[in-house]
């Protein structure tokens, strides 16, 4: 029986199951990098490149999986935050960054539920700081609640809240300035 | 308005599924395959055999390319399974086919399915390049494209006169890096804040400025559009162009850009690979021969057309995801990532993973490389310079986290074969190795001395050392145990060695070792602080010095000869 990327326990050392596998995952994994990643498709296949070898190493160690999908994923979530860590310390080198003044109560009044141009929702969260942009994906694109962000970036729930609060601002902020085109 | 909630319902909605490259998810599945197919190891295989420290005996072997493991696995399995093959073969021809279980004969097997190897992409060979160590007129970061510091000059003799130059700018609180000089033109790569702020914002623009070197009059500017992010390093000068990389907004790549030297007009950009990591300020194009050649922190390595941009080829045989190098002390050590040399046919680069690797100029392959992360620890830095069929690296390491042991040492690489020639220890600071040139057939080094505020017992600021075997020539440091915060950058011209400290400009006569400051100290005023130099890159051509004193001050210093008889000689 061949096995899908959603089975409950799956045996992927079996090549055809892996190759199953591979197909139902390659555009999700992809995908969720792209979203991520300002739609960098060559930052996004590294990321996968990444993601895919830990699993199949993973993979030979263990070879029964239980909820491939989600734990791929988890798998690609860390490379994410390596990618966001070596691009913030990157950066950093050039120019210290300091943290934006938000002007929030400057920005013009914006309606998330008015935006639809998902290319432009996604320039604008790669333009955030790198810090605040984990924060934000992490929470509002991964899903995950807010002590589960502070433990995932190694810092306190505090801190996770204020990265998120200042990330929302700046995101709103930029989403504001930006031309509709 | 549920502020939460609405951006749930905006980024949540972000994503869907994408459909990649074809090709890259074929060759991924293949690698996939056949990385699933190998047997568990106890390890990664070694990349490379490294050269043990030479005990003055001569050069051992050469050092094979460095190749992915599972090609190697791949094609090991085919040189067994055909060995095995030829086996049966004549032991059937001579001995009668062995029994092979139900059926008894070879035809029953099961065809052994190996899996499909992927290849590197075809790397098209651009025309032989010229000899590298023709000279040339070009202009960049560290001199020339082997980074020995050496520059045009000439430079102005005696005591020397400071000129301060209003750049006619407003600059933010992040400096120039390295500029050029060519003839009677200074290039530089000047960090302008938005909206004017002195103090500057968390953005900046960028002009990549021509100046007259000995007035600084603007003789045109470009701006650079870069959406907030800086740009970095060194402009390239070559055959009437000016190279500099630009961030690609809203991204976190890179591309070449071209100009005209004479006008500023922009003549081609060229989109670079993904290098992994930012780029560091003292990162700088590298131009021979009509080539321009770029290379990032992850190893991978790019030769373009100058004339065009036209991609002659991309290397990713040096390519590393392994990032060593910010283990102990990011900022330090990506201060590094990014350097390379050009010399002798070769390109030689590091990687973040710590390693030392040279390519072949015609077509980007992997001669030999050179693990220092295995071998020293995780480094902090790395520096080298080119010259003569030799590479010369300074290596800083510091023993994570608790910076209790520093590493600090020089060596000396054969070009052609990897080879270390020799190695000596240096006796530095914190920041090990600030800059390295060649002149007068030794390498010089500055050296940090600081130690985290405390200078270094007796340490030197400048060092030299002979090319040949490494053993110590001269050195240099400031009377009285001044300045052991600096972290001196030199320039050469002919067999003088000039650097800046806050007791003014130093000249040292390569040959000798005898060095004086050849200036007053360098000093401005700005938001009613005033400011001493030290550490500024000195530009050296058309008789005079010119230091860029961009951070904060927002000018030049111009020194030229101020006809004063010899200059004050240090002890």
């Amino acid at each position: 029986m061949a096995a899908t990327a959603s089975s409950r326990t799956t045996r992927l050392g079996d090549p055809d199951a892996f190759n199953a596998f591979y197909d139902a995952a390659l555009p999700r994994v992809y995908g969720y990098f792209l979203a991520r990643c300002g739609n960098d498709a060559a930052v996004a296949e590294d990321l996968t490149q990444e993601t895919f070898l830990a699993a199949v190493r993973a993979i030979k160690a263990k070879e029964a999986i239980d909820s491939p999908l989600p734990w791929l994923f988890g798998i690609a979530r860390h490379k994410l935050l390596d990618h966001y860590r070596r691009q913030a310390r990157g950066r950093a080198t050039l120019l210290p960054w300091r943290d934006e003044v938000i002007e929030a109560l400057a920005a013009p009044e914006f309606d998330p539920a008015a935006e639809t141009d998902r290319a432009r929702v996604i320039d604008a969260l790669d333009r955030l700081p790198e810090h605040q942009r984990a924060a934000v994906v992490l929470r509002h694109l991964d899903g995950l609640a807010v002590p589960e962000v502070a433990a995932a970036l190694g810092k306190s729930v505090h801190a996770a809240e204020s990265l998120l609060a200042r990330g929302r601002a700046n995101l709103k902020k930029r989403l504001s300035e930006t031309d509709h085109g | 308005m549920a502020d939460r909630e609405d951006f749930d319902d905006l980024l949540g909605g972000l994503d869907q599924p994408a459909v990649p490259r074809a090709d890259f998810a074929e060759t991924l599945r293949a690698r996939l395959l056949a990385e699933l197919a190998r047997p568990a190891s106890t390890g990664d295989e070694p990349i490379m055999q490294t050269s043990p420290i030479p005990t003055g005996t001569p050069p051992r072997s050469f050092n094979p390319p460095r190749r992915p493991h599972w090609l190697m696995t791949a094609f090991e399995i085919a040189a067994a399974l055909v060995l095995l093959v030829g086996f049966w073969q004549v032991a059937d021809r001579f001995f009668g086919s062995p029994d092979l279980g139900p059926g008894g004969d070879q035809a029953n097997q099961p065809a052994v399915t190996l899996p499909a190897p992927t290849l590197q992409p075809a790397i098209t060979a651009p025309s032989p390049a010229a000899s590298p160590t023709a000279v040339v007129a070009s202009a960049m970061a560290g001199g020339d494209p082997g980074r020995t510091g050496q520059q045009f000059g000439p430079a102005p003799s005696g005591r020397l006169q400071a000129h301060l130059v209003e750049t006619g700018n407003t600059e933010s609180k992040y400096g120039t890096f390295a500029s050029v000089a060519l003839g009677d033109t200074l290039y530089r790569v000047a960090p302008i804040a938005i909206g004017g702020n002195a103090d500057g914002g968390s953005r900046a623009e960028n002009h990549l400025e021509a100046r007259d070197i000995t007035t600084g009059a603007l003789k045109w500017s470009v701006t650079f559009d870069l959406a907030g992010n800086p740009a970095v390093g060194s402009p390239a000068v070559a055959g009437g162009r000016v190279f500099v990389f630009a961030p690609q907004p809203g991204t976190s790549k890179w591309s070449l850009e071209a100009y005209d030297a004479g006008n500023g007009h922009l003549l081609w950009e060229a989109p670079l690979p993904a290098w992994g990591l930012g780029l560091t300020g003292t990162a700088s194009p590298v131009v021979l021969n009509g080539v321009v050649y770029a290379a990032g922190p992850n190893g991978v390595a790019v030769a373009l057309d100058a004339k065009t941009g036209a991609q002659v080829w991309q290397s990713t045989a040096f390519q590393t995801s392994d990032i060593i190098m910010e283990q102990s002390e990011p900022g330090i050590a990506l201060q590094r990532i990014g350097q390379f040399a050009v010399a002798d046919g070769r390109l030689y680069l590091f990687n973040a993973h710590g390693d030392l690797g040279a390519l072949n100029l015609n077509d980007g392959s992997l001669t030999w490389s050179f693990n220092y992360a295995e071998r020293y620890g995780p480094v902090t830095s790395l520096q080298l310079v080119a010259v003569d069929q030799q590479v010369i690296v300074a290596a800083h390491a510091v023993d994570a986290p608790s910076n209790a042991t520093m590493t600090t040492r020089l060596d000396a690489f054969a070009g052609a074969t990897g080879d270390r020639e020799w190695t000596t220890p240096l006796h530095a600071g914190f920041d090990g190795v600030s800059s390295m040139a060649i002149a007068a057939d030794k390498v010089v080094v500055a050296l940090s001395v600081d130690l985290l505020g405390t200078p270094v017992a007796d340490a030197n600021n400048i060092e030299a050392y002979n090319l040949n075997d490494g053993s110590a020539a001269w050195s240099w440091r400031w009377p009285n145990g001044g300045d052991q915060r600096s972290r001196p950058i030199i320039a050469v011209v002919g067999a003088n060695v000039y650097f800046t400290g806050r007791a003014g400009v130093v000249s040292i006569d390569a040959e000798t070792g005898n060095g004086a400051v050849v200036s007053d100290p360098i000093s401005f005023t700005a938001q009613n602080i005033q400011f001493t130099v030290s550490n500024s890159t000195p530009v050296i051509a058309d008789g005079v010095i010119v230091l860029d004193l961009g951070a904060t001050s927002g000018q030049l210093a111009i020194l030229s000869s101020s006809g004063a008889a010899t200059p004050i000689a240090t002890p």
